[in-house]
């Protein structure tokens, strides 16, 4: 076999050559996105024990109820893994984020009484509003922390329906091809 | 001679069962943790892919 040379194209044309390394931008990205991962167990531990018996009995399940639906989600439907993968990340980084910060929200609120609440607002405040009120931030705590979890899930699951639930072409050929192959015995 | 052999038989086994057994105790225990670790596990390395898959080295340009 010939092969031509030309002069003086080193420069020009360079050989191809493909490294296994990695750069740093994919290092750097890498060890972000295991970081990221990390940071939320962490997190998840750490708002599981502030919260107690509820922890114990309610966001450890719900959690991991969200983390392993996300991962067979990403398994079975790998056209959406991305957005999959994006979505239950996010989700529970909010739905921890928020427990974690509400918690100091109502510590910070509950004690103000309806006579300091009358006084700033500069009318007449009946003793039981104020208790109401801090019943109201405890059922939003509970509905939220219950809601997003299920919310989560339910949204996975339409995922199955959109991605299994329809007649898909394969089918539909087959279908045809059976009409066709298995006429009507006389 | 004998006796060496059947002692070292012995420790070997003691040690064993013992390793296996803690192993399981521990798997038994946590087993719950450990498939929610496997999940976050692996969709940290679909992620990964996805990003791989998406990577282009801007170095690498062929004239």
């Amino acid at each position: 076999m010939n092969r031509y040379h030309y002069r003086n194209d080193d420069s020009l044309r360079p050989d191809l050559i493909y490294t296994q390394t990695m750069t740093t931008h994919q290092i750097v990205s890498t060890a972000k996105k295991i970081f990221f991962y990390v940071f939320e167990l962490v997190l998840w531990m750490v708002v599981s024990k502030l919260y107690l018996n509820f922890g114990k009995k309610w966001i450890i399940p719900s959690v991991s109820a969200m983390w392993i639906m996300g991962a067979v989600t990403t398994f079975l439907i790998k056209d959406e893994r991305e957005g999959t993968i994006r979505e239950t990340k996010w989700s529970i980084l909010g739905y921890l984020a928020f427990l974690f910060l509400y918690r100091i929200v109502i510590q910070l609120v509950a004690p103000i009484s309806s006579e300091q609440m009358g006084a700033a607002l500069n009318i007449t405040i009946p003793a039981v509003s104020g208790m109401a009120a801090s019943g109201m931030l405890q059922n939003i705590l509970l509905i939220v922390s219950v809601m997003t979890p299920i919310g989560f899930l339910i949204w996975c699951a339409q995922k199955y329906k959109n991605y299994y639930g329809k007649y898909t072409k394969q089918e539909a050929f087959k279908r045809i091809k059976g009409t066709r192959e298995n006429p009507r015995r006389f | 001679m004998l006796e060496s052999i059947k002692s070292f038989l012995h420790t070997f086994s003691v040690y064993h069962i013992n390793a296996f057994y803690s192993i399981a105790y521990f798997l038994k225990n946590n087993y719950f943790f450990i498939i929610v670790l496997i999940a976050i596990g692996y969709m940290v390395f679909e992620e990964l892919r996805v990003d791989n898959y998406n990577y282009t080295n801007d170095e690498r340009r062929i004239i």
